[in-house]
C-alpha cells in the first residue's frame, strides 16, 4: 500500500534539505577554511595554528578536563549507580529522577551557582576563613579547578543514567553468585560489575568527554580568558582579532571529535543490537 | 550494601549535583547588594528585580518565541519526515536520518558561526531569521527521533483499515495516526521546547542589539553587574524547567517517550 | 452470478519476488471461500490485492460486473477484518463501528450502527475502548465495522487462528449465521485445513503462488489431485509410484496387525479416540492409527500392517 516511494520522499525532503541547506552547506564551507591557504589546498592552517604556545595550551587543557571530568564522573558514577539499582523500585525511580532533573536545567543556571559557591566573598571561602583554615579568601574562580568542578557538575548525570541503565541490564544474580563463590567487593567490582557494564561506561564516557571538549558555558563563566578551552578560544579569535582560520580549525577539531563520539557510539548500539 | 553507605553515597552525590541551586535560592533571597552565600538577609526585591530589567524581559521574549515557534517549526517539518520513513522505503532513508540528526553532533557554536558567515553577512538575512533558523534545525532532530519511536508502535492495518472504509490517505493520517502519537509529538514538543531554551553557543554569534536569548544576556549582564539579580533568574528558570518536567510527567507519563 | 468476483491472469509481486503468479479464480455471489495453505503461499497477498491494498503487477480484478484492478480501496466496496482487528485505539466501539458510516455521510447512523452491533451480539458495551474488550469481544467489533458499509465482499485475515478452541467454535458458528443472514459474498484466508473444511462452500488450496485445487470440502478431503494436497488434509502415508504419480492412504486406512509388509514402529502416541503411530519400513514412512481400545503398541516393536488399494486415493503428482 505504500508503494508509492515519491510521495515517502516528498514527505522526507523537506527536513532533510532543510538541515542540508542550513546546516550541513554552511558548517562545511567553514571547514573548508581550515584547508586553504590563499587558492589553493593545504594543511598549512592547522601547522601554524598548533605552532602557537598558547593554542597549544588550550588544546591540551580541554583534552586533560574534559578527560579528567570522564574518569572522575566515572568514578563517582559507579558508586552512585550501584546505590540507585539496589534501592527498591519506587525509590529507584525517584532517585533516578532527582539525578537527571538537573539535566533540564539551564546549563547557565547550573554554572550560576558555582559563582556563588567558589567566588571570594563565596561559600567556600567564608567557612574555610571562619574555620581559620585560611587568612584570607583563596581564588578558586577562574583556575582550572573551578573548570573542573563545574564541568563535572554539568556532566556526571550523564554518566549515571547510562551506569544505572548498563548495570539493570546485568544479570540479576552474578554479583551474588561471584560472592558466594569468594568474590571480596574489589574482586566483583573488576571481574563482574565491569565487564559486564563495559558498554554503558563507553557509551557515558563518550558522551562526558565530548561534551566537556566542546563545553562553553561552563569554561567561559568559571574560567574567564584566564583559563581558555576549545570553545571559549573559538568565541575569542572571532570576535577580538576576526580570525576566522583560527575559527575553522578549532572547529574542525571539535568536529572530528564529536563525529568520533558517534561514530563509536553507534557501533556499540549496532554491536548490542545484533548481539540480543 | 548497607543502607548507611547507599544513602551516604547518594546523599554526597545529590548535594553535588543539587546543592548548588539550594545555594542559589537562597542567594537570591539576599536582602544585600552583592552576590553571597549566606546571604545577608532576606528579602524577595531581586526576584522582584528581575521582571523590572528591561533587558532580561526583552530576551525572555526572544527566547519563548525561538522555542515555541522553532519547535513547531521543526515538528511541522519532522512529523511528515518520520512518517515518510516509517511508512514509505524511501531511498536513502539512513542518509537522511543521518542529516536530520547532524545538528546533535555538530557543536553548536559552529553552526552560529557557520550561518553569520555565510547567510547573514553575503545574503543580508536578518539575524533574527538566522537565529530562528538554528534554532529550528537545532530542535530538528529531536522532532523525528522522538516522533519515530511513537509511529513504530502504531501498526499499519489501522490505517489500511481505515482506507477500507472510505478514508483518503490523507483522511487516514489526521484520523487515526496523530491522534495516536499525540503523546510522542508533545513530548517532542516539550523536549525541544526545553532544549532551545536552554541553548547557548548556537545563539552566540547570532546576537545583535535587542535580539538575545535569555542565556546569552545572562552571561552579558553577569560581566558587568554582580548583584544577585541573575541568581534570582537562575532559580527562576530551574523552578520553571523543573514544573514543566513535573507537568510532562505526571499528565503525559514524558518519561516513556524519551 | 458464478463470477461475482473474477481474478484473471493475477500476477502479484513486492519489489523483485513474484508472491503469485497468473492464479485465475471465479467466485459466485454469496459463496463462502476459503483459501487455504502454508505460509508463504500466497494466499494473503490475494486477499490484500482483492482488498486492493496491493496493486497487481498484472491481471485484472473484478467485482460484480466492475474492474476493480486500479481502484483505491475506499472505491471497492470491500471489507477486511484484519487478524489483528486493527480497532482504532482512540474511538469507543460504538465510534469504531461509526467510522465508515460517517464517511459516508450515511443516513439513520444510529439506527445502523446499533443494527450492526446487535447482529455481532455485542450491544452492552457500546462506550467502551478496544483495549478493555477481550479478544473475541474486539473481534465482534471489526467485524460490526465492516459489515456495516454493506461490502459487496468480506474478506477475513486468519479469523479463527488467534482464539481458543471455545471461542473458535462460537466464531464458527457466528460466521456461518452473519453469512446466512446477510447472503454476503466472504473470502477468508486461512493455514488450518479443519477450519477451512468447516466453514467454506470451496476451498482454493494454495502453494507457492498458484492454486493446487480447488473444491468443495468433501472433494478435497476425499479426493486431493496432488501428494501436497492429500498430505495437507490429512492423508500422510504418500507412497510415490515411481511415475510422478502415487497412493495416499489415511492413517486409519493402514491396517496393523496382518498384512503382507513389515515395518518397526518409531514412535508411538495416545490421542483420545485414536492411537497414531510411525512405523519405519521399506516403503518408507508410514503412519498409522487404530482404535484407542486395541492394546499399545510399543516403540521397537515390529508389526505387519496392509495398506488396502481400495482405500487409497490416487494422486496425479507427488513431488
Amino acid at each position: 500500500m505504500f508503494e508509492n516511494r515519491a510521495i515517502g520522499l516528498a514527505l522526507t525532503l523537506p527536513a532533510a534539505l532543510f538541515a542540508a541547506a542550513l546546516f550541513l552547506l554552511p558548517v562545511g564551507i567553514l571547514l573548508s577554511e581550515a584547508f586553504r591557504a590563499g587558492d589553493q589546498w593545504s594543511v598549512q592552517a592547522y601547522f601554524d595554528f598548533f605552532a602557537q604556545p598558547l593554542n597549544q595550551r588550550v588544546f591540551w587543557r580541554t583534552l586533560k578536563l574534559a578527560g579528567l571530568v570522564a574518569i572522575v564522573s566515572a568514578i563517582v558514577g559507579y558508586a552512585a549507580a550501584f546505590c540507585i539499582v539496589s534501592l527498591p523500585p519506587t525509590s529507584r525511580g525517584r532517585m533516578f529522577g532527582l539525578v537527571t532533573l538537573p539535566l533540564m536545567i539551564s546549563p547557565v543556571a547550573r554554572t550560576y551557582a558555582w559563582l556563588v559557591i567558589l567566588g571570594r566573598t563565596g561559600f567556600v571561602n567564608a567557612i574555610l576563613v571562619d574555620l581559620g583554615i585560611l587568612d584570607s579568601p583563596m581564588r578558586i574562580l577562574f583556575t582550572e579547578t573551578a573548570v573542573f568542578i563545574g564541568l563535572l557538575q554539568l556532566f556526571m548525570p550523564l554518566m549515571i543514567i547510562s551506569l544505572v541503565s548498563a548495570m539493570e541490564n546485568m544479570p540479576r544474580d552474578a554479583i551474588s553468585a561471584a560472592r558466594i563463590l569468594g568474590a571480596n567487593w574489589f574482586q566483583v567490582f573488576t571481574r563482574v560489575i565491569l565487564p559486564l557494564t563495559r558498554e554503558g561506561l563507553v557509551v557515558g564516557g563518550t558522551l562526558v568527554f565530548t561534551g566537556a571538549m566542546t563545553a562553553y558555558i561552563t569554561p567561559a563563566i568559571l574560567g574567564g580568558s584566564k583559563v581558555l578551552m576549545l570553545e571559549t578560544l573559538l568565541y575569542q579569535r572571532v570576535t577580538v582579532a576576526n580570525d576566522f582560520v583560527a575559527a575553522s580549525v578549532i572547529a574542525m577539531i571539535l568536529i572530528v571529535m564529536a563525529f568520533s563520539a558517534n561514530i563509536l557510539l553507534k557501533q556499540i548500539a549496532t554491536a548490542r543490537r545484533t548481539r540480543a | 550494601m548497607n543502607r548507611l553507605a547507599v544513602w551516604s553515597i547518594l546523599g554526597l552525590t545529590l548535594t553535588f549535583l543539587i546543592g548548588p541551586f539550594v545555594i542559589i535560592v537562597a542567594a537570591a533571597l539576599s536582602a544585600g547588594d552583592s552576590l553571597a552565600f549566606p546571604p545577608q538577609g532576606l528579602s524577595l526585591k531581586w526576584f522582584i528585580r528581575v521582571f523590572e530589567v528591561d533587558s532580561f524581559r526583552a530576551s525572555f521574549g526572544v527566547s519563548m518565541f525561538l522555542a515555541v515557534f522553532g519547535t513547531l517549526t521543526a515538528l511541522l517539518l519532522g512529523i511528515p519526515a518520520s512518517y515518510g520513513m516509517a511508512r514509505y522505503q524511501v531511498p536513502g532513508a539512513e542518509a537522511i536520518l543521518l542529516i536530520v540528526s547532524s545538528p546533535i553532533i555538530v557543536p553548536g557554536i559552529i553552526v552560529g558561526l557557520a550561518l553569520l558567515r555565510y547567510l547573514v553577512i553575503p545574503t543580508g538575512v536578518g539575524i533574527g531569521l538566522a537565529l530562528f533558523l538554528a534554532h529550528t534545525a537545532l530542535v530538528l532532530p529531536y522532532a523525528v527521533r522522538v516522533v519515530s519511536a511513537s509511529m513504530e508502535n502504531l501498526r499499519v492495518d489501522m490505517e489500511e483499515a481505515a482506507l477500507l472504509l472510505g478514508c483518503t490517505r490523507m483522511g487516514a493520517f489526521v484520523r487515526i495516526v496523530l491522534p495516536n502519537i499525540r503523546g510522542g509529538v508533545l513530548a517532542a514538543f516539550i523536549l525541544g521546547f526545553v532544549t532551545s531554551f536552554n541553548q547557548v553557543p548556537v545563539s552566540l554569534f547570532l546576537s545583535g542589539p535587542g535580539l538575545r536569548t535569555l542565556p546569552i544576556d545572562m552571561i552579558a549582564y553577569m560581566e558587568i553587574n554582580y548583584d544577585p539579580s541573575v541568581a534570582a533568574l537562575s532559580a527562576l528558570l530551574a523552578a520553571l524547567s523543573i514544573a514543566i518536567i513535573f507537568a510532562a510527567e505526571k499528565f503525559l507519563g514524558f518519561s516513556r517517550y524519551v | 452470478m458464478s463470477d461475482f468476483v473474477t481474478l484473471e491472469n493475477l500476477t502479484l509481486a513486492y519489489g523483485r519476488t513474484i508472491a503469485v503468479a497468473d492464479l485465475n479464480l471465479s467466485i459466485a455471489k454469496g459463496e463462502l471461500i476459503a483459501l487455504l495453505g502454508p505460509s508463504g503461499c500466497g494466499k494473503t497477498t490475494t486477499m490484500r490485492a482483492i482488498a486492493g491494498l496491493l496493486t497487481p503487477r498484472s491481471g485484472t480484478i473484478t467485482i460484480d460486473g466492475r474492474d476493480v484492478t486500479r481502484a483505491a480501496p475506499a472505491r471497492r466496496e470491500v471489507g477486511l477484518v484484519f487478524q489483528s482487528y486493527a480497532l482504532f485505539p482512540h474511538l469507543s466501539v460504538y465510534d469504531n463501528v461509526a467510522f465508515g458510516l460517517r464517511l459516508k455521510r450515511a443516513p439513520d447512523l444510529d439506527a445502523t450502527v446499533r443494527a450492526g452491533l446487535k447482529t455481532v451480539g455485542l450491544t452492552d458495551f457500546p462506550n467502551r475502548k478496544p483495549s478493555d474488550l477481550s479478544g473475541g469481544q474486539q473481534q465482534r467489533v471489526a467485524l460490526a465495522r465492516s459489515l456495516v458499509m454493506q461490502p459487496k465482499v468480506l474478506l477475513l485475515d486468519e479469523p479463527l487462528s488467534n482464539l481458543d478452541a471455545r471461542l473458535r467454535l462460537e466464531m464458527r458458528m457466528e460466521l456461518q449465521r452473519v453469512q446466512k443472514e446477510t447472503g454476503i459474498t466472504m473470502v477468508f484466508v486461512t493455514h488450518d485445513q479443519s477450519e477451512a473444511m468447516a466453514l467454506a462452500d470451496r476451498i482454493v488450496l494454495m502453494r507457492n503462488g498458484a492454486i493446487e485445487q480447488i473444491g468443495t470440502p468433501e472433494q478435497i478431503y476425499t479426493a486431493p489431485h496432488t501428494g501436497f494436497a492429500a498430505d495437507f488434509v490429512g492423508f500422510e502415508t504418500i507412497l510415490p509410484d515411481g511415475k510422478g504419480g502415487g497412493l495416499a492412504w489415511r492413517p486409519s486406512a493402514v491396517t496393523l496387525g496382518a498384512g503382507p509388509h513389515t515395518g518397526t514402529i518409531r514412535g508411538a502416541s495416545f490421542a483420545g479416540e485414536r492411537r497414531e503411530y510411525v512405523l519405519d519400513t521399506a516403503l518408507g514412512t508410514v503412519k498409522a492409527d487404530t482404535p484407542a481400545t486395541e492394546p499399545r503398541r510399543a516403540l521397537g516393536d515390529t508389526v505387519q500392517f496392509d495398506l488396502p488399494p481400495d482405500r487409497a486415493v490416487h494422486l496425479a503428482q507427488v513431488d
